[in-house]
């Protein structure tokens, strides 16, 4: 056993090259601080740009939990709550994304959503169980990056980025808009109201609208804006009517607007458009207004100009060329030592005038110093009849005496005036309304209503009535004649007759019974004769009655038609005076004596008649004619002739009994006098109604009445 | 072959190295080889006296692990969604979250392991290293402080367990989700790397004395 030496100590020193040893493992470390770094760049990078917004108060807002949104999806969030060194305001910062970030330049608008219930609607209802939100709006064109905003306490109207025109709106009220007030297009919503403010003299309320595309492209200088909030509650002949155009605006108010004329100039940059009260101001003003648009002109009245004020109207033959602007009063020194004047101010556009557009006011000026001289004269005029509202009228007068435009440094061009004939032309009104009120529309209303009474009374007279019933015994009593034994025996005892006829004659022959018949004859004679006269005076009735009917109530008529012709033609007082003296001729003529005895008379004469018939039957003619006959052989050709005329009689009888009936039918329904009186009726109801339209036609345009025009 | 070990545990003082006596051991079954040897015998694995370049590795690994380890600290361990509302907690925030919470236990536990054993081994490796480096001859205390730096470090895992289980398990849409951040990696990377950095270390470096009193 030998000790084991150990073996040669081969031991090779390290190897002093630091960089040949050098091993791969150094590529690890090397690898995690890579990929560390990589971790902590990106996520330094992708942490966003911080923004900060400041509101007025920061309810609902949490760091680290709010979040910012963009068209409702989440691009940031809020990493700090802080304040304004001043506490004024609180500052939340905004981590943002990195891929929206460029978008959000100056233009951007923040807000912050919270549920909210309106008028118009329930928003912002999915914050009440996530909380509230933080919602950005800004145009999708990338700029320049700002960090610091203004937050908004309500949602813009106009997000950033949607299409639109902003406008301005000047009005002297701003009790009817509000903030999300919609504004209509021929009740279309186009755009919104922002919130009203004071302009910065504080004369006016201004308000920013937002139009959206397309319809901002209708707004030109034609575009008139006019006010549609509430309700508009009218009262005319119509009765009552109620007028809005949506609960919305009824709420919140609402504007309108529409361009008043076609093809309106574009609009320049900082165009501040009127709200006007009403559409019917918005449409009637078609001038541009304001100081820019109008030359301004001053004209001094020696008269009173109460009832004019600002903003009534200028024209020039009746066409609107300007404005009043200002009323005020001055002390002009005259030769009687100092006199207060009034001098109104006035805007007038020279286009409006006929001048080329763009013309300067030195141009229009001039024009007017040549109109002056050639007779242009300002002067005050009635609005209409019936208001005391004046308006300013140039007239260009003939026979004007000489004025010449008043120039003077620091003022306004003067305009001469001329004294109006407003005072007269009052006078002439109340004339004409006195001449009205004069008209006896009552008593001409009263006769026709005692007409209508007349009338009424006539159809309901008891003798009237009372035809009927004696016609019908009439014809009784004829039937009765016809038919009794008497005349049906006559054929049997004439027979009779002619067989002691024949007796008879061999007596006669032996003298003395022809003298007995000869007066028989001559009583039968007389009896025919009376009954013949009765039956005369029958006919003759019916004819005064046709008369009546066919002649009288035409004539009447004709004469309403008449006044009804007379009263379109206008002549009026006389059209009162005529229709005055026809309605007492037609209540005379119903009411005189004869008419109303007419059924009396017509009743009297068919008794006689009945009566007459019954002395015919009762009354021995045919017992005296057997008599006769029996007696007279001789005398039955004679005799045979008049029983031939009884035939006759009876149709004349009822001739006249169907003359009766037309007169007396044409009394009742549906017949021509009805028809005839229902005409009538039409007609004063025609007069009536061209009454009326007269009084409408006044009443529009008195000058007709008094110019006959 | 045996009898060399043997006498070299004999002869304690001053202690005998295998290489000094000429020897390569092997490091998987203990058997010594003359030095020169380039395979063991026994079970095939390579033999290296001394392993030059292991220094290099653990340094390597172990910047690597602490390169890894301050994103873990820095990043949201856990990503917490709770109706609606994320709430992000980075492994000291959430150890003093559970502070607040009143789990000091639970604290103590996440913060010795996610914390504390980490930096620990950080310490011991880069002590162990700059010693070897600087030629001190190494004792018994400081194998010991190796020795327990190879087994503790697995335990550093605890926290990416505890992450990696309320992932799977609380996946509950929009009432509660817990999903794990950029910590969570970077921590569990940090642990493998700093174990692979003790593993790398040569424990025989230890108690090597350098010739000339020269770093190896």
């Amino acid at each position: 056993m030998t000790e084991p030496t150990p073996a040669d100590m081969n031991v090779t020193p390290p190897k002093k090259s630091f960089l040949r040893n050098l091993s791969f493992v150094w590529l690890v470390p090397l690898l995690a601080l890579g990929v560390s770094l990589g971790i902590a760049w990106q996520n330094y990078a992708d942490r966003g740009t911080l923004i900060e917004i400041a509101f007025g108060n920061a309810s609902g807002v949490v760091a680290g939990e709010t979040t910012l949104r963009y068209r409702d999806v989440v691009v940031g969030t809020v990493e700090e709550v802080n304040f304004t060194d001043d506490l004024g305001q609180v500052l939340v910062s905004v981590r943002v994304d990195n891929d929206v970030a460029p978008f959000i330049d100056e233009e951007a608008t923040f807000w912050v959503v919270r549920p909210e219930v309106s008028a118009r609607g329930i928003s912002g209802l999915s914050t009440v169980l996530s909380g509230v939100y933080i919602e950005g709006a800004w145009d999708n064109v990338a700029g320049s990056l700002t960090t610091q905003f203004e937050g908004a306490d309500t949602p813009p109207l106009n997000q950033p980025g949607r299409p639109g025109r902003r406008i301005t709106l000047a009005t002297d009220d701003g009790t009817t808009i509000s903030y999300g007030s919609p504004v209509l297009f021929r009740g279309v919503e186009v755009g919104r109201l922002e919130t009203p403010r004071l302009s910065a003299d504080g004369r006016s309320v201004l308000v920013d609208a937002f139009i959206d595309a397309p319809h901002d492209a209708r707004l030109t200088q034609a575009t008139r804006f006019w006010d549609t909030s509430g309700f508009e509650l009218s009262f005319g002949a119509s009765g009552f009517s109620v007028d809005f155009d949506s609960l919305a605006s009824l709420v919140t108010g609402g504007i309108e607007f529409d361009n008043v004329y076609d093809n309106g100039e574009p609009l320049p940059s900082s165009y501040v458009f009127t709200l006007y009260k009403a559409e019917e101001d918005a449409r009637r003003n078609t001038l541009v207004r304001g100081p820019s648009q109008g030359v301004p002109f001053a004209i001094q009245f020696a008269e009173s100009v109460n009832g004019l004020e600002a903003g009534d109207d200028v024209t020039y033959q009746g066409l609107e060329v300007g404005v009043v602007t200002e009323l005020r009063s001055r002390v002009v020194e005259t030769q009687f030592g100092p006199e207060l004047s009034l001098l109104v101010n006035v805007s007038i556009d020279p286009q409006r005038m006929g001048l080329p557009a763009g013309s300067t006011p030195e141009e229009t000026v001039e024009f007017f110093r040549f109109a002056v001289e050639t007779g242009m004269r300002a002067r005050l005029a009635t609005e209409s009849l019936l208001s005391s509202d004046l308006r300013i009228e140039l007239v260009v007068l003939d026979d004007a005496p000489s004025a010449r435009l008043v120039e003077s440094d620091g003022e306004l061009p003067r305009l001469p005036s001329i004294e109006s004939n407003l005072s007269d032309f009052t006078a002439t009104a109340e004339g004409v309304l006195e001449r009205i009120n004069a008209l006896p529309i009552e008593e001409v209303m009263q006769q026709a209503i005692n007409l209508m009474n007349a009338f009424e009374q006539l159809a309901r007279n008891e003798d009237l009535q009372r035809v009927p019933g004696s016609a019908v015994a009439l014809l009784d009593d004829t039937r009765a004649l016809v038919g009794s034994e008497a005349i049906q025996s006559i054929p049997a005892q004439i027979e009779a007759a002619v067989n002691d006829l024949t007796a008879l004659v061999a007596e006669v022959r032996e003298g003395g019974a022809v003298d007995a018949l000869g007066s028989a004859m001559r009583n039968l004679d007389r009896a025919m004769a009376d009954v013949a006269v009765a039956s005369q005076d029958a006919p003759a009735l019916t004819a005064n009655l046709r008369e009546i009917t066919e002649t009288d109530i035409p004539a009447l008529l004709a004469e309403l038609e008449a006044v009804a012709t007379t009263a379109n033609e206008l002549e009026l007082q006389s059209f009162v005076d005529s229709a005055t003296g026809t309605l007492n001729r037609v209540e005379a003529l119903i009411g005189s004596q004869d008419t109303m005895e007419l059924p009396g008379t017509l009743n009297d004469a068919l008794t006689e008649m009945r009566l007459a018939l019954a002395e015919l039957r009762e009354g021995g003619v045919v017992e005296n004619l057997n008599a006769t006959l029996q007696s007279a052989s001789d005398a039955a050709g004679s005799v045979a002739a008049s029983v031939e005329d009884l035939p006759q009689l009876t149709a004349r009888l009822e001739r006249l009994v169907a003359e009766t009936e037309t007169v007396v039918r044409s009394y009742g329904d549906r017949s021509d006098f009805n028809t005839q009186t229902l005409s009538a009726l039409r007609e004063v109801q025609n007069a009536a109604r061209a009454i009326s339209e007269l009084a409408r036609e006044i009443e529009r345009s008195p000058n007709s009445l008094i110019f006959g025009r | 072959m045996s009898g060399y070990g043997m006498a070299n545990a004999e002869r304690a003082q001053p202690v005998l190295t295998a290489r000094e006596a000429g020897l390569v051991g092997c490091a998987e079954c203990g058997h010594v080889f003359p030095i020169g040897t380039e395979t063991c015998a026994v079970c095939g694995t390579h033999l290296v006296s001394r392993d030059i370049a292991s220094l290099q590795r653990v340094w390597a690994w172990l910047f690597a692990g602490m390169v890894v380890y301050i994103p873990a600290n820095v990043y949201p361990m856990l990503r917490t969604s709770t109706l609606g509302t994320t709430q992000e907690s980075t492994i000291v925030g959430g150890v003093v979250d559970l502070i607040d919470h009143g789990s000091i236990g639970v604290a103590l536990i996440v913060f010795v392991a996610s914390v504390i054993i980490p930096v620990s081994k950080f310490i011991a490796i880069a002590y162990l290293a700059i010693r070897v480096q600087r030629g001190l001859p190494g004792t018994a205390s400081h194998f010991h402080l190796y020795e327990f730096v190879e087994f503790i470090g697995r335990w550093s895992m605890i926290d990416v367990f505890v992450v990696a289980i309320l992932s799977a398990l609380v996946q509950l849409n929009f009432v509660a989700t817990i999903n794990p951040g950029i910590a969570a990696v970077s921590f569990a990377l940090s642990v493998a790397f700093t174990m692979i950095s003790a593993n790398s270390f040569d424990p025989k470096l230890i108690w090597d004395v350098p010739p000339k009193g020269k770093p190896v």
